[in-house]
This record gives C-alpha cells, sequence and structure tokens, in this order.
C-alpha cells in the first residue's frame, strides 16, 4: 500500500519534467489572489469606526513564531492596544492568528508586496497596521455584544440584553 | 492529626481517602478531573452550585445508582461511584448550560480569560452548544475602592464570595443582595471594600467579578507572565506570594499556598503593597555638605569604599533587609559595631523574641497550629494590625472551637452551613487582655483591658494558678482566671503575644505560661508579634541597640556609618543627629527607596528589593524562607551583601574571593551560628536536578517582537541568578511532582485551582514539601524566663501606645499608589473619661506632645481602652519615630491651629 502512493507520488513528481514552463511577467502582469490569500496582516475598525482589537492577548498567544507583541492601555474599562506590533520579518503568514481573533480584528490580506532591504523595517507598529475600514469582515461589532460598558454601549443597551436589574426590587 | 485511610472505587479505580472528607476532596486529592464551583479547601461545602454532581452506587450489582453531590457526601470505605457515566455527566453539562444562560459574551475583555475557572470548568464538562435564546440579564457594577474591579454580569451565583467575606472575614459591608435570578453581589452602596482581606475575593470568585485592579491597568495573560514563588516583605508572618512580571515590570501577586503558613489566603498589605516595587527607586548619589556631587553608582561605590577603610565603622542593620545582606554588614563592620535599626523599644522586643525562641527552646506557632487551637489567648497587642494573616486565622478559631468543645460534636469540618449553625451554640475559647480595643473583641471573646503593669500581673498570675494546680475561685471574677481554667484544660493552645504597647517583659512572662503548660502535657505554642518581615532574623544575628550608640562615647567618633535598607535617622532625636552631623562623619545608605535617610546621606547606593534579588528572611515563626530573584531585567540590581563584599574586598577587609554567591555567605553564617545551618541547604546550588525549572510559562509570547523596536535581532534570554531556575522557557517542565513549581498549571486547570494538581491532599502540604525550614528544634528543653523588673510609670501622665494601621503600618506598603489611598486618616484613640476631662469630642483635632515631638492626630473616642491610655497611629513616611510607648500630653487645636 505504502510502496504503491510512494511509486505513484514519484510518477507525478516525474510528469512535471515535461510540464510547459509557466512565466508571468509580474509585476506588469499581477496575479488573481483569492480574498483569503494570506498576506500582509491588517488591523481593521469596526462599522462604527472604532478600533476593533481589544487586546485580549489570543493573536500573540497562538502566534507559532512569537512575533505578535502588545499591551493593554492602563485606562480602566478601556480595551485598546497601547502598542501593537508585528515583526514581520519572523511571521509565516500562517493565518493563526486570523483564526483566533475573537472581533475579527486581526485579519490577513491578499497583499504580499511588503519587501524590504532594511530588516527593521520589517516591524510594524500600530499605526502601520490599522486600516480604516472593516476588512473582509463588514458587520461584527464585539462590543455590541459584550457584556461590558464600552464605547457608549451601556449596561443592558446590547441587542441580546435586558435593561440592569434592580437588586433591591423584590420581584422574582 | 490522625488520617485514617481507606479506599473508594470510581470508575473501577481504587482511590485512597481521608475518611474525614467528602467525595469532590477525594476525587481532587487523586488528580481526577470532578468540576465544583461552590466548595472550597477552606470554605468547605454547601452544596449549592450542583456542579459536582456523581453516580454513587449501592453495589456491584447495582446498574442505575443515583445522582449525589460530591462535596456533600463523606467518602465512605468501599464506595462505589462514577464520574463518567452519561447520567452524571450530563447534569454537569446542564448545570453550567443553566450557570451560563446569563453570562456575558465577556472572555476576550475579562480579565481572568485564560486564568478562568469558570473557562476551566465549561471544558472539563464538554459543554459548548447554548440553547437558550433569550435576552441576557444583566448588573451595573460598583465601585469598590483601589483594590478591586467588580463586573457583576460574570457571576454565576455560588455564593462563595459571600461566604468568605462574611462567614469567613467577618466583613460587614458586603452581602448578597435581590431574589431568585437577580441575586446582586456587591455592598449597600459603592465604596471601598473594607475588611484587609477583601482582595481574597479575586482568587475566591471563580469569575471574573472580582478583578484585582493595579492588576487590571497593565493588564497581560497569566500566560504571558513570569511567575517566581517569593515571600510577602510586608510583616513578620511571612505568607507565601507568586510574583509575576513581564519584560522587567511587576505586574500582580497572588497568594501561594503554603500548607503551614497563608494557606489560601493573604492580606490586602501584602497583596496590594508590594506595588512599592513600581515606584521611583533610589538612585545612587554621593553629596558634598548637601549638595549633590555625583550620580553615579560606580563613584558612590568608591565612596564607600573609603568610608569602609576608616578605622571606626558603624553598621546599622535592617528588619526588612535578607539575612545574608544584614550578615555582610556584621561580617564588615564586626559584631561590636552592629546595631539594628530600629527603635531601642522594637529592639527590646525582637531581641526577646529570638532568646526565647533560640535559648529557651518555646515551641512557636504557624498559622495552621492557630487554626487548630482549642483556646487561643492575645496578650498585649491586636494582632489585626501587626500580623493581619494571623487575625484572620485567629477569627476561625472562634468558628472552629464549635466542634471541639460545643454541643455538637463530629461534624465534618468541612460542612460549613451546620457548622456555622453549630456556632451558635458555642462561646470561642478567645481572651484578649490589651490596654487599647482589639478588632478581635467583636468576636464573642472574653476581653480585659489592662494597663501594662496590670497585664504582667495577669500572665504571672496565670502561670501560678497553672503551676499550683489550684482552682483559684476568687480569680473566676478575673480574666486571668478564667483563661487560666480555659487554658488548663485545653490540648493545643496558643498565645499570641505583642510588647508594642506593654512592652518586652510581656513575651517573657507568656513564655512562662507556654512552659507551664507543657510541662502539663499540653501542646502549647507562642506567637510573638513583631513588625518587620526579618525582624527576627535580625535580631538573631545580635545586633546592639542604637541606645548603646548614643551612650558609647569612643563610637560617638566614628567617622563612618553604613546604613542597610533601613530610615536610620527616623529613630534618632534631633540632638543625636546633630551629634553624628557634628562630628563629621559619613553616612553611606544601601536602600532602595527613598526615606529621609537617603535624603540626609551623603552616599547612596541603590540595592536590589525583594524581588531583584535572592535572599532569606526569617518570620517571626522562626520560619526561614526565600525571596527569588522575581524580575529580570536588562541592567541587573546587585543585592545589598554583594554590594558590601565587593566594598569590603577592595578596602581589603575581606578575600575577595571567599563569599561570591548566597551559599558561600549563609556557610560562613553557618559556621559562626550553627541555627542557621538549615539556611544553606536552601539556597544549596548543587541540585538533583538535571535540568532548571523555566521561570516563565510554556506559552510566553510576543518573545520576537516585543523589543523589535529597538532591534529587530532578539537578544539573548537574561542569565538565571540560580542554578535551578532559568530565566527563559528552557529546562524541564513543570511537573506536579516536580520540587520547584514556580506556578500551578495542569492541563485542564488554568486558573489558581490547578493548585488541586501539586497538594499530596487537598488543603495539605505540596508534593514537593512546603516552602521554608524552621530553624529551631520544637522539642527542645524549656528554660523560664527570669522577669525583669517592670518600668513604673506615673499614674497620672497619659500613655500613649503605638498603633500600626494595617495599610501603611510597616515601611514599605505605604509607597504603594493603591494603599495610600486606603490608607485612613491618622489618629489618637481616647478614652470617653479621658476625652471628657479633656472636653474633646470625637473627630476633634489634637496635638500630642509625646517626648520631645509633637503631632497632629484626629480625636476617635473609644469606650473600651484602659484609663489614662491612648492608641496613637505611627506614620512611618513623614514622621519621626515616637518612641512608643512614652508619656505625652493632648492638646485641643482649631483647625486654623490645624493648618
Ligand atoms: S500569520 Fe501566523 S506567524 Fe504571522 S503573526 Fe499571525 S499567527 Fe503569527
Ligand atoms: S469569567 Fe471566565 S468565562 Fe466569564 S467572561 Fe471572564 S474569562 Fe470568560
Ligand atoms: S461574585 Fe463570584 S464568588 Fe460571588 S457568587 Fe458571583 S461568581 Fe460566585
Ligand atoms: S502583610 Fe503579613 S499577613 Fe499580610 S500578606 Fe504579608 S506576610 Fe501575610
Ligand atoms: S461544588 Fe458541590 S454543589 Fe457546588
Amino acid at each position: 500500500m505504502y510502496v504503491l502512493t510512494s511509486l505513484r507520488s514519484a510518477w507525478l513528481t516525474f510528469k512535471h519534467l515535461f510540464h510547459r514552463t509557466e512565466t508571468v511577467q509580474y509585476p506588469e502582469q499581477m496575479p488573481y489572489l483569492a480574498p483569503r490569500t494570506r498576506g500582509r496582516i491588517v488591523l481593521t475598525r469596526d462599522p462604527d469606526g472604532h478600533e476593533r482589537c481589544v487586546s485580549c492577548y489570543l493573536c500573540s498567544a497562538v502566534c507559532p513564531c512569537d512575533c505578535i507583541s502588545l499591551q493593554r492601555t492602563s485606562a480602566p474599562n478601556q480595551w485598546q492596544p497601547e502598542f501593537f506590533r508585528i515583526n514581520f520579518s519572523r511571521c509565516i503568514f500562517c493565518g493563526l492568528c486570523e483564526e483566533a481573533c475573537p472581533t475579527s480584528a486581526i485579519q490577513l490580506i491578499p497583499d504580499f508586496e511588503m519587501s524590504e532591504y532594511n530588516r527593521q523595517n520589517l516591524v510594524y507598529e500600530k499605526e502601520n497596521l490599522l486600516i480604516a475600514g472593516t476588512g473582509k469582515v463588514p458587520e461584527y461589532n464585539y462590543y455590541r455584544v459584550a457584556g461590558i460598558d464600552a464605547f457608549g454601549k451601556h449596561k443592558g443597551e446590547g441587542p441580546a440584553e435586558r435593561p440592569p436589574v434592580d437588586p433591591r426590587g423584590l420581584m422574582p | 492529626m490522625e488520617v485514617k485511610k481507606a479506599q473508594i472505587v470510581v470508575d473501577g479505580v481504587a482511590i485512597d481517602i481521608d475518611r474525614s472528607n467528602n467525595v469532590l476532596a477525594a476525587c481532587l486529592s487523586a488528580r481526577l478531573d470532578l468540576p465544583f464551583f461552590c466548595w472550597h479547601p477552606s470554605l468547605g461545602s454547601v452544596g449549592a452550585c450542583r456542579q459536582c454532581a456523581v453516580t454513587v452506587y449501592k453495589d456491584d450489582q447495582d446498574k442505575v445508582g443515583q445522582i449525589v453531590m460530591a462535596c456533600m457526601t463523606l467518602a465512605t470505605p468501599g464506595m462505589i461511584i462514577s464520574l463518567t457515566d452519561t447520567k452524571s455527566h450530563s447534569v454537569r453539562q446542564s448545570v453550567i448550560e443553566l450557570a451560563l444562560t446569563n453570562h456575558p459574551h465577556d472572555c476576550p475583555v475579562c480579565e481572568v480569560g485564560g486564568d478562568c475557572h469558570l473557562q476551566d470548568m465549561t471544558v472539563m464538562t464538554g459543554h459548548s452548544v447554548r440553547h437558550y435564546d433569550f435576552r441576557k440579564r444583566t448588573h451595573l457594577n460598583q465601585e469598590l475602592g483601589p483594590f478591586i474591579k467588580h463586573e457583576m454580569n460574570r457571576c454565576i451565583s455560588c455564593y462563595r464570595c459571600v461566604r468568605f467575606y462574611r462567614d469567613y472575614a467577618d466583613g460587614t459591608d458586603f452581602g448578597v443582595f435581590g431574589a431568585s435570578r437577580n441575586v446582586y453581589f456587591g455592598r449597600a452602596r459603592d465604596g471601598a471594600l473594607e475588611s484587609e482581606f477583601a482582595g481574597n475575593l479575586i482568587e475566591v470568585c471563580p469569575t471574573g467579578v472580582f478583578v484585582d485592579k493595579p492588576y487590571a491597568q497593565r493588564f497581560v495573560r497569566k500566560w504571558d507572565m513570569r511567575a517566581m514563588p517569593s515571600v510577602c516583605p510586608h510583616c513578620a508572618v511571612g505568607c507565601n506570594v507568586t510574583i509575576q512580571e513581564r519584560e522587567g515590570e511587576f505586574r500582580r501577586a497572588s497568594n501561594r499556598f503554603n500548607a503551614a503558613v497563608n494557606g489560601y489566603f493573604l492580606c490586602d498589605r501584602g497583596r496590594f503593597g508590594i506595588g512599592f516595587v513600581n515606584e521611583p527607586k533610589l538612585a545612587s548619589s554621593v553629596r558634598r555638605d548637601g549638595l549633590l556631587v555625583a550620580t553615579n553608582d560606580a563613584e558612590a561605590r568608591a565612596h564607600l569604599v573609603a568610608i569602609l577603610k576608616s578605622e571606626t565603622v558603624i553598621g546599622i542593620g535592617s528588619p526588612r533587609a535578607s539575612l545574608e545582606s544584614n550578615f555582610m554588614l556584621r561580617t564588615l563592620v564586626g559584631p561590636d559595631r552592629f546595631y539594628a535599626g530600629t527603635s531601642d523599644h522594637q529592639w527590646q522586643i525582637a531581641a526577646m523574641a529570638a532568646k526565647i525562641i533560640a535559648e529557651h527552646g518555646i515551641p512557636t506557632a504557624s498559622i495552621v497550629d492557630v487554626e487548630a487551637a482549642d483556646c487561643v489567648l492575645i496578650i498585649g497587642d491586636d494582632p489585626s494590625d501587626v500580623a493581619p494573616r494571623l487575625a484572620l486565622a485567629v477569627r476561625q478559631v472562634a468558628k472552629v472551637s464549635a466542634s471541639g468543645t460545643g454541643a455538637v460534636v463530629d461534624l465534618p469540618d468541612w460542612h460549613a452551613d451546620a457548622r456555622k449553625t453549630a456556632q451558635i451554640f458555642d462561646k470561642p475559647s478567645l481572651f484578649i487582655a490589651t490596654p487599647l480595643p482589639t478588632r478581635l473583641d467583636a468576636l464573642g471573646a472574653d476581653v480585659m483591658r489592662g494597663t501594662a503593669e496590670q497585664l504582667t500581673d495577669m500572665c504571672a498570675q496565670i502561670e501560678t494558678v497553672l503551676i499550683s494546680n489550684s482552682e483559684n475561685d476568687q480569680a473566676a471574677e478575673l480574666l486571668s482566671g478564667r483563661a487560666a481554667s480555659a487554658l488548663r484544660s485545653a490540648h493545643r493552645p496558643v498565645i499570641i503575644v505583642g510588647g508594642n504597647s506593654a512592652g518586652a517583659n510581656l513575651l517573657g512572662l507568656a513564655a512562662n505560661i507556654i512552659i507551664a503548660l507543657r510541662n502539663r502535657g499540653a501542646d502549647a505554642r507562642i506567637i510573638m508579634l513583631l513588625p518587620e518581615v526579618n525582624s527576627l532574623g535580625l535580631a538573631l544575628l545580635q545586633p546592639k541597640s542604637l541606645n548603646e550608640l548614643r551612650s558609647d562615647p569612643t563610637i560617638g567618633r566614628a567617622p563612618g556609618y553604613i546604613v542597610l535598607e533601613n530610615d536610620f535617622l527616623r529613630y534618632l532625636s534631633e540632638g543625636a543627629l546633630a551629634d553624628i552631623r557634628g562630628q563629621e562623619a559619613k553616612i553611606a545608605v544601601l536602600d532602595h527607596v527613598e526615606t529621609r535617610t537617603t535624603q540626609g546621606a551623603d552616599v547612596t547606593i541603590r540595592c536590589a528589593n525583594f524581588i531583584e534579588a535572592g535572599g532569606i528572611v526569617v518570620s517571626a515563626e522562626g520560619r526561614a524562607q526565600s525571596w527569588n530573584q522575581a524580575i529580570f531585567s536588562d541592567e541587573p540590581v546587585t543585592p545589598a551583601w554583594e554590594i558590601l563584599h565587593e566594598g569590603g574586598a577592595a578596602a581589603e577587609l575581606i578575600a575577595s574571593s571567599g563569599l561570591r554567591n548566597q551559599e558561600a555567605v549563609l556557610n560562613l553564617l553557618a559556621e559562626q551560628s550553627a541555627i542557621f545551618g538549615a539556611c544553606v541547604g536552601m539556597v544549596a546550588t548543587g541540585n538533583d536536578q538535571a535540568q532548571p525549572t523555566p521561570s516563565l510559562p510554556f506559552r510566553y509570547s510576543g518573545r520576537t517582537a516585543v523589543k523589535a523596536h529597538i532591534d529587530v535581532r532578539e537578544a539573548p534570554p537574561p542569565p538565571s541568578s540560580h542554578p535551578s531556575w532559568s530565566a527563559s522557557m528552557e529546562g524541564a517542565r513543570l511537573h506536579p511532582d516536580a520540587n520547584i513549581v514556580p506556578q500551578f498549571w495542569a492541563p485542564g486547570w488554568n486558573s489558581s485551582h490547578a493548585l488541586n494538581q501539586f497538594q499530596t491532599s487537598i488543603g495539605l502540604s505540596l508534593r514537593a514539601g512546603d516552602e521554608g525550614v524552621l530553624l529551631f528544634p520544637q522539642d527542645s528543653e524549656l528554660v523560664r524566663i527570669e522577669r525583669s523588673p517592670a518600668r513604673t510609670v506615673s499614674n497620672d501622665a497619659i500613655m500613649f501606645c503605638e498603633i500600626s494601621p494595617v495599610f501603611g503600618g510597616e515601611a514599605l506598603s505605604a509607597r504603594s499608589a493603591p494603599i495610600r489611598e486606603r490608607m485612613g486618616e491618622a489618629v489618637v484613640v481616647v478614652g470617653n473619661v479621658l476625652a471628657k476631662s479633656f472636653s474633646i469630642h470625637d473627630g476633634a483635632w489634637v496635638r500630642c506632645d509625646i517626648g520631645g515631638v509633637s503631632v497632629v492626630r484626629k480625636v476617635l473616642i473609644t469606650q473600651s481602652i484602659v484609663e489614662n491610655y491612648c492608641g496613637i497611629t505611627i506614620n512611618v513616611s513623614d514622621e519621626p519615630d515616637l518612641l512608643l510607648p512614652h508619656t505625652g500630653m493632648i492638646t485641643r487645636i482649631t483647625d486654623e491651629g490645624r493648618a
């Protein structure tokens, strides 16, 4: 069984010797890249225009290269990054950060033209990562569905919330 | 305690049980995964959350079984239970689904995410799909002060918080409101939580309702912080803490279980006081005639060498510096010129305590001994202020005694609600004899207020009664009589004694009672209240008192003073200060915080604080425990002993090669004084581990980006200061059987409850053994202490005694910002009789003139204080030492006079 599949793979590889050579005139001729292509990483905003990243640290935890680093602000009740840094000289564009992100803030986009002469320039800060729009996820607004007071959504104002209870009320 | 072993069968596997425990604890002890919420190893079971359901079978033939709550079921030998059967599994799954119906969608913005018992339990039950399709209940939050942030939406109504706050810590300003599904856990109105144990709510609550506020402001996830075991530096109880940091910045301190010391709880002075390490630190400097001439470390150290070279050098040791640093200073200046940097009164108390433990062989009590005591006598001072965690243990005595002596016998100690009911029938065997009111008075204790003389007489009487074995009928009306008869019938009595208000003499008299009790066969133990983390360690090095320094004419001409981590000028009067200044002595201070002394010193040298370098401290119990380097910054800070060693070598006082590391220093110390022998083993470098234990968690993130803005090339990890630890992620992975555990984590257990997996049995020692070693054998020969003549105080003078408040009462906690916010107003506590004679009312402002120092205080009137005594809060940061206890005068002042 294993012998057969190995032989089949060897045969398929061997066949490539006789394929026609394809040359694409990049950059004059740009290849088609599907929207899900994993290229440059951006930080997006929610439909209300607020930064989506809540600095939950999940992307940095999941990153196999440990190339994301951030710090939440010290302002009480604010969940936004004080700094957010990606070292692209380490990133392998695996997309795990995008999958881990609970707010759809971090997204990989089809742009891959990021080469630099100086490696230091591959370190991107929040200013370099943040875009003006919602990216690939137009609707999602995490703050609307979370339970905390944030960006003008007070307790009980979310679409799936009842108004705050009165602890002194005696009704069941 | 007798542990009767037997076995129960869980899913076909036999596990050992401690017969007095419940099924839940038995399963967790066997490291089985059984979810729970309302049960807590220290708070016991109430069976409220229904999460710990298991199936119990009658016998082998029984295939149906019945569902019971594991936490409410006594584990009996031969019991057959199942955790994996579908029935109990589906019960547990639906219970957690119910608990989550109103739970907010908060994990990403929740400070306990990744450190959350609710998350762990949800994963453990396998619940993943929510069937509840209606809108969620919401709650408004309260402002609970500088320590704790409230996020009430996350509550699952397990009731642990109220059980801790009200039933365990006896707090009154927090409770549960509302009815049915709307229950609300909070205060009647916004405001700081008053209990000094409120910080434990952070760890007691299984969800993110109570959040460590200072930590939330410099938030990172648990997996992103280095963790190292350490010892709280804020009092002589020596509670174990876990220090967490990221990238050289301290983030939070949390409880670290030690079965013999703090168990599951800390006090807020410890938890939030440690934040002082993030405040501005002392800079090395050199001053000439008061003018700054240099601010670099090398120059300051060169000046230290110059001072060390001069003929006579006085060393001032410190009760808040490590044993190594104090010993190195003593080695350099010589034992004859080594003085304690404390007031004379404190020196006497510490010296007496050291004598009682080291020379008279009196066994000391740990916190566990206090909790298990059947009679507690508190003499002299209130432990609530000086040793908060100890006071929490005393509060349990008042409850535990219910089972020992009361109407209800045979009540398992985990059965929380039944025990609470049983308390009604019982009066705790708790006696308090102090001049000032204590916060433990309200526990239903037998209370006496007495002057220093009355207290010493009382102690002597108790001893006499115990020795003479006579039932003294007249004494029955006195506390001494009642206490003596209670002590006589007790098996494990503990005496807690402090000399702050009534003098060091009291310690000796209490020790004599212990001897009398032990001679009667009881396991009597003593706890002596000492103010600072290493007060006992310093006293064991036998420093001289500052009083001797003042009165010694030859030393008066000493050209150099080396002050170790100490605000020593606080203890000198203006006159003594002028004397030192007058003779142009040079003062060099090694410290990490700015004090009045560093401001007046000629040379200041920045040395490491307790998380920047290792060191050993000795708690009041006589337990040596280590501080470990917990923070690794790019510029490592040298501990004081190393700076002194370097200076001493440069001044050719000691060989430069001899005392290179902690082990060598402690070896020399052990050579000179055998009692310290056990300390060497604590830092011994030749460990049997094949690999060091990593201090970084295995999911420490961002390593290739965190410093990339400075240089995209990654720097190597910092070197470790100790071969048992690695400063990076490399090394042998954390394992429940490892002998070094930086922090508790086990698969499926991400919150602090992972501790279960590391204990020999629930609530008992770690598999790795408890931290620290007792320096004194607890079975040596007992020698009675001779009573020294008591001080005589004229009767009509007002006697001022010290109150060192929980927040800011010792040297360092007042430097932490949240603690500063909680420090109350400085007060003088005056009895109503005295107040009337001075016609002052509650809240009035007065000037207190005490031995040449006058301070302004607000009056607090109390009914319960001995005549002509006043309690006065001290202010360690801004005022000179008041040399308490001391007589003085009170004068009323107006508001203008105050300004
Ligand atoms: S794409 Fe992968 S390697 Fe790159 S930052 Fe995201 S998780 Fe890290
Ligand atoms: S308490 Fe736990 S489960 Fe609830 S939001 Fe916070 S992290 Fe998530
Ligand atoms: S606040 Fe926390 S501890 Fe208190 S009932 Fe709610 S979940 Fe339990
Ligand atoms: S201050 Fe004392 S009682 Fe409080 S945590 Fe620290 S060592 Fe324990
Ligand atoms: S833990 Fe057993 S019912 Fe809550």
